[in-house]
């Protein structure tokens, strides 16, 4: 059983994610605002994060750099789900560490899909 | 005769008459991630309803203040979250008013909140007829 952390604000987004990843076998670490997020994962030692870009207190862009600039926060591989589409805010993401970026809405099942490929890598 | 909320849609967004309330691709593939489990939906349906009903209200009020910012982040929250409930029309005007504030050509304060508002309800009871 792996231990995903899903820090988003969106309860919908939060009840899909849980839903799926729960039913996938994972244990769920939930946040709803980016400022508990690096106390919580250091806490909980996720195995896989997922971050709202747009999270109120500390948004997913910030979190990425917190996460990379902590020597044990920064292997952890990052998931951003963003409602920009915006090419240049991906590759923002991206090079700032993001594994992932999916843009909402997307398939669950996708974004399952490769938590599955980035777990395993 | 068009709606004129519709027409005012169109007018101030640009968005189009036809654009479906509901984005039927992603309510499948909701469906078909809970395992068509039509009670899943229901509670993301009634998520959705609870989250968004303060959310409006906010809208009504950040707009009455001529707060740009302040809406902004509630008309995001409300695309986001109906984008993911596959409430399309919903999701696609409130992207346009966050577009327009982007920009900084966002002037439609009156008439924001109303048509919010008329696109929620009506999405909420379309969907709720695909759970019936």
């Amino acid at each position: 059983m792996k231990t995903i952390l899903i820090a988003d604000d969106d309860p919908v987004m939060v009840k899909l994610l849980e839903f799926n990843l729960k039913r996938a076998g994972h244990r769920v670490e939930i946040c709803r605002e980016g400022l508990s997020v690096v106390a919580k994962a250091c806490d909980v030692r996720p195995d896989l994060a997922i971050f709202d870009l747009m999270l109120p207190g500390r948004s997913g862009l910030e979190l990425i750099v917190d996460f990379k600039g902590d020597g044990e926060l920064a292997e952890i591989p990052i998931i951003v789900v963003t409602g920009q589409g915006k090419g240049s805010t991906r590759h923002e993401l991206l090079k700032a560490g993001a594994s992932t970026v999916f843009t909402k809405p997307f398939s669950p099942t996708i974004l399952i899909n490769r938590i599955s490929e980035l777990l395993s890598s | 005769m068009p709606d004129p909320f519709i027409s005012q849609e169109t007018d101030l967004f640009s968005l189009e008459p036809g654009l479906e309330i509901l984005d039927q691709e992603q309510i499948d593939m909701l469906l078909e991630a809970c395992e068509s489990d039509p009670a899943f939906m229901r509670e993301v349906v009634d998520t959705f309803r609870s989250e968004s009903e303060p959310k409006l209200k906010e809208i009504e009020a950040q707009a009455a203040a001529r707060d740009a910012i302040e809406l902004r982040r509630a008309i995001h929250f409300v695309a986001g979250s109906a984008a993911n409930t596959g409430l399309l029309r919903l999701s696609e005007l409130c992207r346009r008013i966050e577009t327009q504030i982007d920009e900084g050509v966002f002037t439609a304060y009156g008439p924001v909140p109303a048509l919010v508002r008329f696109e929620h309800d009506r999405a909420l009871i379309e969907v709720e007829k695909k759970l019936a």
